[in-house]
């Protein structure tokens, strides 16, 4: 079984799914190149921002029908200020188009192509981890953070932004820098940090099984169930 | 402070900026030579009028309307040369926008609270203050620092100091100062004294602010040694953010150091450390990028909340790796403080959000600043990166005409 996600993050995408996949597959191992994707490999491609994204799917599924072996393709973005069902419908579109426009399923009819959207970005799942949030924080900043919204307790994927913060994902951005820094521990787009340690997406799982919050990363998580044996997931 | 509108006209130039409005966020985008920077170098000018009293502006006229402090202020005026000027220029042949130097004095000037009590009405015969007269003062001195210790004064011109104009982009962050240890020491135990306070942190960077340490940029070791002495948590995260930045770094410090020819005096330098290396690099051996990343953090660290932060052209010497990092660092500090940046590098236009843009366009020597939120052509719903909607717009490719 092999993987190939294009995301839409230089940084931090690349770095948290390479660790996430690792602690799901075990028995994957990283490609460094798009020809050597094995049967039990796996294989990340960084978009380079969105929409920039959007036109590197042709040519990754050209790829994948030249010269890959893959059983799934993931396309990985952020729903940023748009809803998370216009994301999905563009990013669906674009990925059907550009299937039958490269043929790839005539070529590799197993191929399923996945759509996922962090909504509204990837730092919003990482705020899903419930005992992060301290209950009672020392800065002022994060008291006011958790007085906006606690995410603790509601879901981070509802959660907007104060007035002064440009985007939701700046505001949540910071809102996760805060809370783990309280933890002792510092997050940057560069060094996700303890984001990347199987506890961490283990937290996440059992968050979004126990609460029905974060849909978007249930997404990600019923996808991979149904691609890896049972005794493997993370 | 925050500026709401800014209209400026260089008299002997003619060059005009028509009155434009301003959020708390603006990217100014726009064609090269469209006026971007001018716009921030004639903030500039009337913010030196307004601090200082012995600067003289040139021959210009200004309209500036800002909160500070809850209220809404507009201060404007214009300045005129001074008959029997005795250093004439060859206004032909001046290369420089502003004529240092050349005398002018405030032939009008007024400040008006919340649009209806008039608080400075100054002509060149008058000189009113809240309606009262004042004996003759200083021609060519603004009646803001003239009376700077007035209450109804004081705190429009403590919101022209927040006004930090990054000195990130100069080079001669190289220059070193001696400083007498036993002043720094004695500032170090002052400030250590405002960590128990809920605004000590604010308090501390106000201080730095208006001496204007945290944006000259000779004194910047000087500001990011005492945050290093002294609020340790904030160096912390300062340093944590570099080292994002650039992961071979392993630790960033301020270094002082004591010379014989110095006498009791000690220099402080921006020093980092590499991994797998003891050996610290002392910042003129930086690579300018690294060094521009740590001056902009620093800058940014110490600005204390409703500081207007003005950076032009912030890409330079950036590469791809610190510019989204930065961009970030910049965001997440958009609740507290304004910002004029100008750019012309597709990621940071395409990272900040078309809303925030201000498109500069000029005819001749007039400028017009329109906001995005005015342009249809970038409301509309489109699947192009948010830059390579911008090089489509006929504001931008006719942006000088």
């Amino acid at each position: 079984m092999s993987l190939y996600l294009l995301v839409e993050g230089d940084c931090t995408e690349p770095r948290i799914y390479r660790a996430w996949i690792e602690h799901t597959f075990p028995g994957l191992t990283a490609a460094d190149r798009v020809d050597r994707i094995g049967p039990s490999s796996y294989f990340i491609f960084r978009g380079n921002g969105y929409p920039s994204c959007l036109r590197r799917i042709g040519n990754a599924l050209a790829d994948i029908r030249d010269h890959a072996r893959v059983d799934h393709f993931f396309v990985c973005v952020d729903a940023e200020e748009r809803s998370y069902d216009e994301r999905i419908a563009e990013v669906q579109a674009a990925l059907e188009e550009q299937a039958r426009q490269t043929g790839v399923l005539s070529t590799v009819p197993h191929l399923t192509c996945h759509v996922i959207v962090q909504h509204c970005c990837i730092e919003t799942w990482l705020l899903g981890h419930a005992r992060m949030l301290r209950r009672n924080p020392e800065s002022t900043r994060l008291v006011e953070m958790k007085a906006f919204h606690d995410v603790s307790t509601d879901d981070p994927e509802q959660m907007g932004r104060p007035t002064g913060y440009l985007t939701r994902a700046s505001f949540h951005l910071t809102y996760l820098q805060e809370m783990l820094r309280e933890q002792g521990k510092s997050y940057t787009k560069k060094n996700p940090g303890v984001v990347l340690e199987p506890n961490y997406l283990q937290a996440l799982r059992q968050r979004c099984a126990s609460t029905g919050h974060l849909a978007s990363l249930q997404r990600l998580f019923t996808a991979w169930d149904g691609v890896v044996p049972a005794n493997a997931a993370g | 402070m925050k500026i709401t509108k800014f209209e400026f006209e260089d008299l002997r130039t003619k060059w005009h900026l028509e009155e434009a409005s301003f959020d708390p966020f603006n990217l100014l985008v726009g064609v090269s030579g469209v006026g971007k920077t001018k716009i921030l170098e004639a903030l500039r000018r009337v913010c030196r009028l307004a601090t200082e009293g012995d600067y003289g502006p040139g021959h210009v006229e200004w309209l500036i309307e800002f909160e500070e402090s809850g209220l809404h202020y507009r201060w404007e005026g214009n300045t005129e040369p001074v008959t029997g000027d005795i250093f004439p220029v060859d206004t032909n042949n001046s290369s420089s926008m502003e004529d240092v130097g050349r005398p002018t004095e405030i032939a009008r000037e007024k400040i008006a609270l919340d649009d209806h009590t008039i608080i400075i009405d100054r002509t060149q015969e008058t000189f009113k203050f809240q309606g009262d007269n004042v004996p003759k003062l200083k021609k060519a001195v603004s009646a803001i620092v003239l009376l700077e210790s007035e209450e109804q004064i004081a705190p429009i011109q403590r919101g022209f100091n927040r006004l930090l104009f990054s000195a990130a982009l100069e080079l001669n962050v190289h220059a070193f100062e001696s400083y007498s240890l036993q002043q720094i020491e004695k500032r170090v135990d002052e400030y250590r004294h405002l960590q128990g306070s809920r605004d000590g942190f604010d308090t501390f960077r106000n201080i730095l602010a208006a001496a204007g340490l945290s944006v000259l940029s000779r004194y910047i070791p000087l500001a990011a040694y005492y945050l290093q002495e002294t609020f340790t948590d904030e160096f912390a995260v300062l340093r944590d953010s570099f080292l994002s930045i650039f992961p071979s770094v392993r630790d960033v410090k301020v270094h002082r150091t004591s010379k014989p020819r110095l006498g009791s005096g000690v220099q402080l330098e921006l020093n980092i450390q590499e991994e797998g290396t003891d050996a610290w690099i002392p910042q003129s051996e930086m690579s300018s990028g690294m060094l521009r990343v740590l001056l902009h953090l620093i800058e940014l660290s110490l600005a204390p909340s409703g500081s207007v932060i003005i950076i032009d052209e912030f890409e330079n010497s950036l590469g791809k790796n610190c510019m989204p990092q930065l961009t970030d660092f910049i965001m997440s500090r958009a609740p507290d403080l304004q910002f004029f940046i100008t750019s012309h590098h597709p990621y940071v236009i395409n990272k900040i959000p078309i809303d925030t843009w201000k498109l500069v366009q000029r005819r001749g020597g007039r400028v017009r600043v329109v906001s995005a939120r005015d342009i249809p052509a970038l409301q509309a719903a489109s699947h192009h990166d948010a830059f390579d909607r911008l090089l489509n717009l006929p504001e931008f490719e006719e942006g000088i005409a």
